[in-house]
């Protein structure tokens, strides 16, 4: 008799990457240019008394993000709307408070895609075409993409009036967008002046800035022999853990990793909001810049996406089974910079 | 037909509503459950009791055999939660399922859920029984014998079988009972057609829906059918729920 599994389970699948170069190169920056919707930034810079201006104003000037409410999408494929801004600048945009896993998600990607992640029941009453899941061997999601940069997508043709006119059931989401104008002298809230104009209740939000200060902390060395320890304990670092080890009344306990340095100051920021890859670039050049200025050992980048969103890395499907993970962690040294990138296994599941 | 969406609990216990169900309703919601359900047990043998009673009291006795099923209110904050009445009979003779069919009451429960307790029960279930769900009690071992047969027959006609977390949690001889009749659904029917719901009496018991999920390959679920069991099943389930009724009220007028 065929008996169920009971005591070897396997760890969840997740995928890792690790990649190394030379900063010269400037390879580090295509891999932030793979993923568009990012939802956390956080820095780490040792033996740091004073963080520059710059570094904080970063994501903080210009990154204003903006939220709508009740929005039919069938006004993200109206004409006037994707002349004005789609087609100009770079806009993305994405829907808030929905579950990949349970309900109906939309995103735009920078490339100028509609893409709606829908449950088969509203699929099948949508009437537009789409490709069943690549994660759900049941056929119970549909991907559907909608081109809103072709040339035949317009008003008259029969494509683009039947996509309005479907679109137009759909119920009405939440959307977060962000959008960066083509040339310096048009105001990025023009978006939100068009959705003000159309009677939506928009709202401008800004990132959400912290700094934070530890004093006297082991650092561990940064070599690229221990990456998977180094950002181990990046990680418990951004999370205020516990890093002295000992106390023997704990079940697990985490100690710095050997070799280590001791600083005085490590410094810690983080932003949260709703970024685009080329804000995240624009940060990653004012650390390198930084870096040059002033001898450090090296500077950490950690950069996550957010986990309801229909694409993840490299515009490819995203899913949640029981994480949604997808992000990466940059650490540059004054030559070389390595890049640890994370995200969902790319397994269907049975 | 309304769509149901989200997670899905389909075993809220009854005592749950006289203390506190707002609070409860509010933690399934904010994990990410979006249609619960609220159980309501029928036993056999307290209705027994009462037919023995006096033919007198039989008349009065034969309107209340179901009770009535609970009306939750909507809990502010949660619009979207949709909560489901469920009625779960245990029972050992098919005799009395005549005679819950046909109480008033009964058609307004959107779930129907059979407990057998004895063999021939077992097979009525299987064979005649128009159920929902089919379930057990966790507290004893089950007195009928599973056969593959009979479980692929439950299977073709939709019905789904239902494990709880919640007892498991609280108490060690459910728990070992749990896990061998999730292991017994295994080995007879590869754990097709399974849900996983709560069967919570308080709110401490209430977990997480990827917690459960994870709970669900020690039930001897694989990744997909653990996610299922509290997904899409769950929204078959709802399916089956309200064809079935359609179908009963449509034959009836």
């Amino acid at each position: 008799m065929l008996s169920p599994e009971i005591w070897n389970f396997k760890a969840p699948d997740s995928l890792v990457k690790v990649e190394k170069g030379n900063i010269v190169n400037n390879n580090c920056f295509n891999t932030i240019q793979k993923l568009h919707h990012n939802h956390l930034v956080s820095v780490v810079l040792p033996d740091t008394l004073r963080v520059p201006q710059n570094i904080c104003e970063t994501l903080k000037n210009d990154c204003e993000y903006y939220k709508i409410s009740n929005v039919g999408l069938d006004e993200l494929v109206n004409i006037n709307f994707i002349n004005a801004f789609v087609r100009k600048g770079i806009f993305i945009s994405l829907s808030i408070n929905e579950r990949i896993d349970c309900d109906d998600c939309m995103c735009i990607t920078p490339n100028g895609f509609l893409l709606l992640s829908l449950t088969k029941e509203t699929y099948e009453s949508l009437g537009l075409e789409g490709t069943p899941s690549h994660y759900y061997n049941t056929k119970q999601r549909y991907v559907v993409s909608i081109n809103l940069l072709s040339n035949h997508f317009k008003p008259g043709k029969k494509n683009y009036d039947r996509t309005k006119d479907r679109l137009l059931t759909l119920k009405k989401m939440t959307l977060l967008i962000n959008w960066e104008p083509p040339h310096l002298d048009i105001c990025p809230s023009s978006v939100a002046k068009y959705f003000d104009d159309l009677k939506f209740d928009v709202q401008v939000c800004l990132p959400d800035f912290q700094m934070r200060t530890n004093y006297t902390i082991k650092v561990p060395n940064f070599t690229m022999d221990n990456i998977h320890e180094f950002v181990e304990w990046l990680g418990m670092f951004s999370l205020e853990s516990d890093l002295g080890g000992g106390g023997e009344s704990y079940l697990s306990t985490y100690e710095t990793p050997q070799p280590y340095q001791e600083y005085g100051q490590v410094k810690f920021l983080q932003w949260r909001g709703f970024f685009s890859s080329q804000q995240i670039n624009k940060l990653l050049e004012v650390l390198i810049s930084h870096l040059k200025d002033e001898e450090k050992p090296w500077i950490s980048l950690y950069v996550q996406g957010f986990s309801d969103v229909v694409v993840g890395w490299d515009l490819q499907e995203h899913h949640y089974y029981t994480n949604g993970d997808n992000g990466y962690v940059i650490v540059l040294n004054s030559e070389d910079y390595m890049v640890y990138q994370h995200m969902c296994s790319k397994k269907s599941y049975k | 037909m309304e769509s149901v969406k989200g997670y899905f609990d389909y075993n809220v216990t009854d005592k749950c509503i006289s203390n506190n169900f707002e609070n409860i309703a509010k933690q399934l919601y904010d994990f990410g459950y979006h249609t619960i359900a609220i159980n309501q047990t029928i036993d056999e043998s307290l209705l027994e009791e009462s037919i023995s009673e006096g033919k007198k009291k039989k008349k009065i006795e034969r309107q209340d055999i179901v009770p009535s099923p609970i009306d939750a209110k909507i809990i502010k904050g949660c619009d979207k939660l949709k909560i489901l009445n469920r009625l779960t009979i245990s029972f050992t003779t098919q005799d009395i399922i005549n005679r819950i069919i046909k109480s008033p009451n009964y058609r307004k429960y959107h779930i129907i859920a059979a407990q057998p307790e004895s063999q021939q029960a077992f097979q009525f279930t299987c064979t005649n029984f128009e159920a929902d769900i089919f379930t057990f009690n966790p507290s004893t071992k089950p007195n009928y014998k599973m056969q593959r047969k009979l479980y692929y027959l439950l299977v073709e006609r939709g019905v789904h079988f239902e494990i709880m977390y919640g007892p498991a949690i609280e108490d060690s001889t459910k728990r070992k009972n749990i896990i061998a009749t999730a292991h017994m659904y295994h080995s007879f029917g590869k754990s097709r057609n399974i849900i996983i719901s709560s069967g919570i009496t308080n709110s401490f018991l209430i977990r997480n829906p990827y917690d459960v999920i994870n709970l669900g390959l020690l039930f001897g679920l694989s990744d997909g059918q653990a996610k299922d069991a509290i997904q899409n099943n769950g929204r078959n389930v709802y399916m089956h729920g309200s064809t079935v009724l359609e179908f009963v009220c449509w034959k009836l007028y």
